[in-house]
């Protein structure tokens, strides 16, 4: 059982190194950015792949999943291997970051990074499938699919227009297991964890250095949300790993301006949307990341227009994919619904006084959410804290301003749906959605607060 | 002769002490946090006739509640924690304003952002000590509970009779096949409606969701008060499970 699960997640893995590999020719990626990153690219290829067949109406098995994959990644290994010869990184990078010595801060962090780790991987494969959302929907979701080993009965899905990334993962795990097996179903979200802990470490340590990169992950897991989620199999991991990934990747391509960068962001963006239908919002929001970033870069119009489509074209074309195949198999076959009636897939906007009546409220609940629940620890205090202190001259201004920016808008789309929508519901009369919302950017918060407390201890 | 000796020792020692600091507001940060925590506990100590070390330990032992969609706050003698920790930050502030003061004319500012950026942080590191404590003492709970069964006692622990029972379902009768549940349960409010979930799930490939169209081929009666009732003529019972529950299924070529 073992060497089918190493299986099931090193073929994606593996698939996804050498593609990003190939796409980047980045030799001097480290090891552990290069396998989180190909950890996302291989999977969200291998759930396109799987969506494929399903579309045209081909069993799942793991031969008709995993053959194709495998021969996919020997042609490309051999690519890599012919490249490899004769490439040359497209651009150089940015100056090597400044070593540090190795101090007491740095050990008691580590071992502070080894226990979120263990506690997590233990509790994800120690405590069976018990949340609500995995119970009801991608769990579900996944166990059906792995029982009929099809799409064709898409449209009876538990909420059928829901993405389909993660119940994928699960089946293809279940498909290698030979069985439905409701621990080890689960590693979908402690591993994109994981990924994320490595991309978050790697990209501070670009900006800042390694004390400073582990003080951000410290922030980050300082949040009990954030980690508990991560053990439980919820689709939130997902969807903050692919998210703050695809913002990572575009500041990259910025730093480097090697184009496969921004390819490999796009793909991560459209992945994103295959995650969670919220994904459509993020992936807007890094296009106009984007757009701001181009604007200061001496480009003629003609080749901006060219960065940004390389970046938006595969993002769109995922997404689309996805959404034309949910409006024929589903979205045709719902009856209509009235105006004022409940339905999860569409937004009803009203702007009436009762609405707006609900902008206070909906404050207020946000704000107890941030600073008088368990969630965060005191992480959004020590985030307020970091702006009183902050030197503005000190901090890498392209990334803070694109990592502040992107929290602003998503902070507002959230605002905007949780209260001139019908989701109001979720913030005032039940508490299920904005914690979960606000884990999916966490992580850019950390990173904010982190450079900004840098920019004091950094004075030039 | 010795004390004067010795105080002029001590004196020295603070002024030299103090011309290090003025070098290093990293340090002047850490006391100013230091003095602050001190402070505020011994407070929270007085105000709430506790002993002082209790209240320290109380800190260290605080739960984690709720869970997924809301941790509570942990409190600390019936505080939440959260305010304690603000508590001790905004008088960090304040203390950080006079010790940049007595430092230097020059460059307030400049030392007031590093004592206080210092103190918030040393304010942070204890603030997810505390934390870590609750998160090992879950993981000890957990342990205890989940260490040395198998996925299948596991799964029992946590769904109990509704594992037992659709396993039950899943053993006599293997296979897809489109059912209607029957029950008293309220699905449309908790917990009837987790438990609603919980059980299509572990049920599944019997099939209670209408995942499939098709004719019914068999009724789930689950927590159902007296289940045989609610058995229709062209069905038979195949397994009861205690007074409530029973599994039936339409007898073969009965059409209707």
């Amino acid at each position: 059982m073992i060497g089918s699960l190493l299986y099931s997640q090193g073929l994606p893995l593996a698939l996804g190194y050498v593609l990003l590999l190939l796409m980047t020719r980045d030799r001097r990626l480290p090891l552990t950015l290069g396998l989180a990153l190909g950890y996302g690219l291989g999977n969200g290829i291998l759930c396109q792949w799987m969506f494929a067949l399903g579309i045209l109406g081909i069993p799942y098995s793991v031969r008709s999943i995993g053959f194709p994959l495998g021969i996919v990644l020997l042609v490309l290994s051999f690519t890599l291997y012919y490249f490899r010869k004769t490439a040359r990184p497209l651009v150089n990078d940015d100056v090597a970051p400044p070593t540090q010595a190795f101090n007491l801060f740095h050990v008691g962090g580590l071992v502070f990074l080894l226990w979120i780790l263990f506690f997590v991987w233990w509790n994800a494969l120690h405590v069976p499938v018990a949340a609500w959302d995995v119970l009801s929907t991608h769990g579900m979701t996944g166990k059906i699919l792995f029982l009929e080993a099809s799409l064709e009965h898409r449209r009876h899905f538990p909420h059928p227009s829901y993405p389909l990334h993660v119940p994928f993962l699960m089946s293809w795990i279940a498909f290698n297991l030979g069985q439905w097996h409701e621990q080890f179903v689960k590693i979908v979200s402690p591993s994109a964890f994981m990924a994320w802990l490595f991309v978050q470490y790697h990209f501070m340590k670009r900006l800042t250095n390694a004390g400073w990169a582990l003080l951000s992950l410290l922030f980050l897991y300082s949040s009990i949300a954030f980690v508990y989620i991560a053990t439980t199999g919820y689709r939130e991991m997902s969807l903050a790993f692919y998210s703050c990934t695809t913002l990572v990747l575009i500041l990259f391509w910025h730093r480097n301006r090697n184009d496969g960068w921004l390819y490999l962001a796009g793909l991560y963006a459209g992945f994103l949307s295959f995650v969670k239908t919220e994904g459509v919002g993020y992936t807007f929001t890094y296009s106009l990341i984007l757009v701001f970033l181009l604007r200061n870069i001496p480009l003629s119009f003609k080749e901006k227009c060219v960065r940004f489509f390389k970046f938006f074209m595969p993002a769109v074309l995922i997404t689309s994919v996805y959404l034309v195949h949910t409006y024929f198999t589903v979205f045709r076959f719902l009856p209509k619904a009235g105006g004022k009636s409940f339905r999860l897939t569409a937004l009803h906007f009203e702007f009436g006084p009762e609405a707006f009546a609900r902008v206070v409220p909906v404050l207020d609940r946000i704000s107890e959410n941030l600073f008088l629940m368990g969630n965060w620890n005191i992480v959004w205090l020590i985030f307020f804290v970091s702006f009183i202190v902050r030197n503005k001259q000190n901090r890498p201004r392209i990334e803070f301003s694109a990592m502040a920016w992107s929290v602003a808008i998503i902070f507002f789309i959230y605002f905007i749906g949780f209260t001139f929508t019908q989701h109001h519901f979720f913030i005032l009369k039940q508490e299920v959605a904005l914690t979960r919302s606000i884990i999916q950017y966490l992580p850019l918060i950390v990173m904010l607060g982190t450079l900004n407390f840098y920019s004091v201890f950094n004075q030039k | 002769m010795i004390i004067f000796y010795m105080s002029e020792i001590a004196i020295s020692g603070i002024k030299t002490m103090i011309n290090e600091f003025k070098n290093k507001p990293h340090w002047i940060g850490v006391v100013c946090f230091c003095i602050t925590f001190l402070v505020v506990l011994g407070f929270f100590s007085w105000f709430f006739f506790t002993p002082f070390f209790l209240v320290f330990r109380e800190l260290y032992s605080v739960g984690l509640k709720g869970g997924l969609d809301n941790f509570l706050p942990g409190t600390l003698i019936a505080i939440n924690i959260n305010h304690f920790f603000y508590i001790i930050i905004i008088l960090c502030a304040w203390f950080s304003v006079l010790l940049s003061r007595m430092l230097s004319k020059d460059s307030n500012v400049k030392n007031f952002k590093k004592i206080f950026a210092v103190a918030a942080l040393a304010c942070f590191v204890v603030s997810l000590s505390s934390q870590t404590s609750a998160l090992f003492n879950l993981w000890l709970r957990r342990r205890a509970i989940y260490d040395g069964l198998t996925l299948e006692q596991r799964l029992h622990k946590l769904h109990t009779i509704f594992y037992e029972y659709a396993q039950e379902c899943k053993r006599v009768l293997p296979g897809y096949h489109k059912a209607t549940l029957i029950t008293d349960m309220n699905m449309d409010e908790d917990p009837g409606m987790y438990y609603n979930r919980v059980l299509s799930y572990l049920l599944f490939p019997i099939d209670i969701i209408n995942f499939r169209q098709g004719p019914q081929e068999c009724l789930v009666i689950f927590d159902k008060e007296n289940p045989r009732a609610f058995v229709p003529p062209h069905y038979r019972i195949i397994f009861y499970y205690g007074d409530k529950c029973l599994l039936a299924v339409k007898v073969k070529g009965d059409q209707s």
